[in-house]
């Protein structure tokens, strides 16, 4: 009897695509990138950023939920997007910091150029 | 969180499911992306991260062109974020760019500044030095001057307030009553200007009388003679904005007039190098001839050189014997 159950179940998991595991690699993958962005001082300061990483941590717990029903081959396609987004979360900060930091150099320039040349305004 | 995770999981069936003729959103999404990145001015910035964008794209193309739709959803998806990957990266590296050019412009700007402000410096210092240099040689070309005009015979030079004054008889100047100068005279005159020529000091040439006639006609007398001892140094080269003349007639006697040697004395040309512009002129109340003289510069050319000229006629004393002037 107990054999029958196990090649049955083995047969349901088999239709549903939980014959092919998630690798480890590609959950630690998804978390890690999710946690670079989340890191990143300045992905809270831009929308977009926020948006992508909001994203990756919804489409990691969908994953999570699709192993955990068994959905592996689902749960693998959710993580790579999870990774995707978190990256792009990432990237996307760093840029808005990189132009920040520039136009906030370009303004101090500016500002010591203009006292330099006496035009203070004073 | 329930409702998120449905959200997702609705977001995703549309992704997971099938589909087929039309490309799918993903697909359209991940193409625009893409072009757009590929060709924006940035897009040599992207690196390797616009190679990936497009491994990326053509694997979800294959996926689609192979009808295994929900491989090519997903895939392009991620095409979709690589893209936007590949624009974040160049846009980072741009910012960087920029940073460093506005940088490295300031720092041109501050070394212009700086070669500035040396070369300003540098132009002060030499206006200074040039400037030493004027005083040091017009300190030694009156020092010159003094040495060469106290060996001229008959001049008497003495230094005081108004500066050097050069004091010469008037009986070496003029015959009695005339403004006209002796051959001598002109002679002395002519080594006094050229002992003169170098210093750059103004002159200012003052007649004296004795008190014999009356005040008008000594001061018409005595700027006569200042006059024609003027034209003759201009005549010999010293330049005209350097020199005036005036009369002082009797007014500032330097001995008793009651002898003929205090007289003698009193009748006199001053050549005054001025300590400074003006600084020659004297305390005492102006004559009518010395009005005169401050106006005597010539007016045409024919007066640059000395001309013959004659003083007015010495009223002579009524009570008193005429007595020959020399």
């Amino acid at each position: 009897m107990k054999t029958i159950m196990l090649v049955a179940a083995l047969t349901t998991l088999a239709g549903c695509g939980a014959a092919t595991p998630v690798p480890a690699d590609k959950v630690a993958r998804a978390q890690e990138a999710v946690r670079r962005a989340e890191e990143s001082p300045a992905a809270a300061a831009d929308p977009k950023a926020l948006a992508h990483l909001q994203l990756a941590k919804n489409q990691l717990a969908y994953a999570r939920k699709l192993m955990v029903e068994g959905r592996n081959a689902d749960a693998r396609w959710v993580l790579m997007r999870a990774e995707s987004d978190a990256e792009t979360a990432f990237y996307l900060a760093q840029a808005q910091a990189a132009r920040g930091d520039a136009q906030q150099t370009i303004d101090a320039i500016r500002q010591a150029m203009s006292l330099m040349q006496g035009g203070s305004g004073s | 969180m329930k409702w998120t995770l449905a959200a997702t999981a609705t977001a995703v069936g549309l992704v997971l499911g099938c589909g087929a003729g039309r490309p799918p959103n993903q697909l359209v999404d991940a193409r625009t992306a893409y072009q757009q990145v590929s060709t924006s001015p940035t897009a040599s910035l992207a690196g390797t991260s616009l190679f990936e964008a497009r491994q990326a794209l053509d694997a979800a193309e294959r996926a689609y062109q192979a009808n295994d739709m929900t491989k090519a959803k997903n895939l392009a998806y991620i095409a979709h974020r690589k893209a936007l990957v590949a624009q974040a990266r160049a846009d980072t590296i741009h910012a960087m760019e920029t940073k460093r050019v506005a940088l490295a412009d300031f720092q041109h700007f501050r070394e212009m500044q700086a070669i500035a402000t040396r070369e300003q410096l540098e132009r002060a210092k030499g206006a200074l030095a040039s400037a030493q240099r004027e005083a040091e040689a017009q300190r030694q070309a009156r020092e010159a001057a003094e040495a060469k005009v106290a060996q001229i015979e008959g001049v008497q030079a003495q230094k005081s307030e108004k500066g050097l004054v050069l004091t010469i008889s008037g009986s070496v100047l003029f015959a009695s009553n005339k403004s006209e100068l002796l051959p001598d005279a002109k002679d002395r005159l002519a080594e006094v200007a050229h002992a003169l020529k170098d210093d750059k000091r103004t002159l200012l040439i003052v007649g004296h009388t004795d008190a014999q006639g009356s005040h008008d006609t000594n001061a018409r007398l005595s700027e006569a003679r200042a006059n024609a001892v003027r034209l003759y140094l201009l005549g010999e080269g010293i330049a005209e904005d350097r020199i005036r003349s005036e009369g002082m007639g009797d007014a500032l006697p330097v001995a008793d007039n009651k002898s003929p040697e205090g007289r003698a004395n009193n009748r006199r040309v001053e050549i005054i190098l001025e300590a400074s512009p003006g600084s020659g002129h004297s305390d005492a109340p102006p004559t009518k001839g010395e009005e005169a003289g401050k106006k005597a510069k010539p007016k045409a050319k024919d007066e640059q050189a000395p001309k013959k000229e004659h003083a007015p006629k010495k009223e002579e004393p009524t009570k008193e014997a005429p007595k020959k002037r020399p």
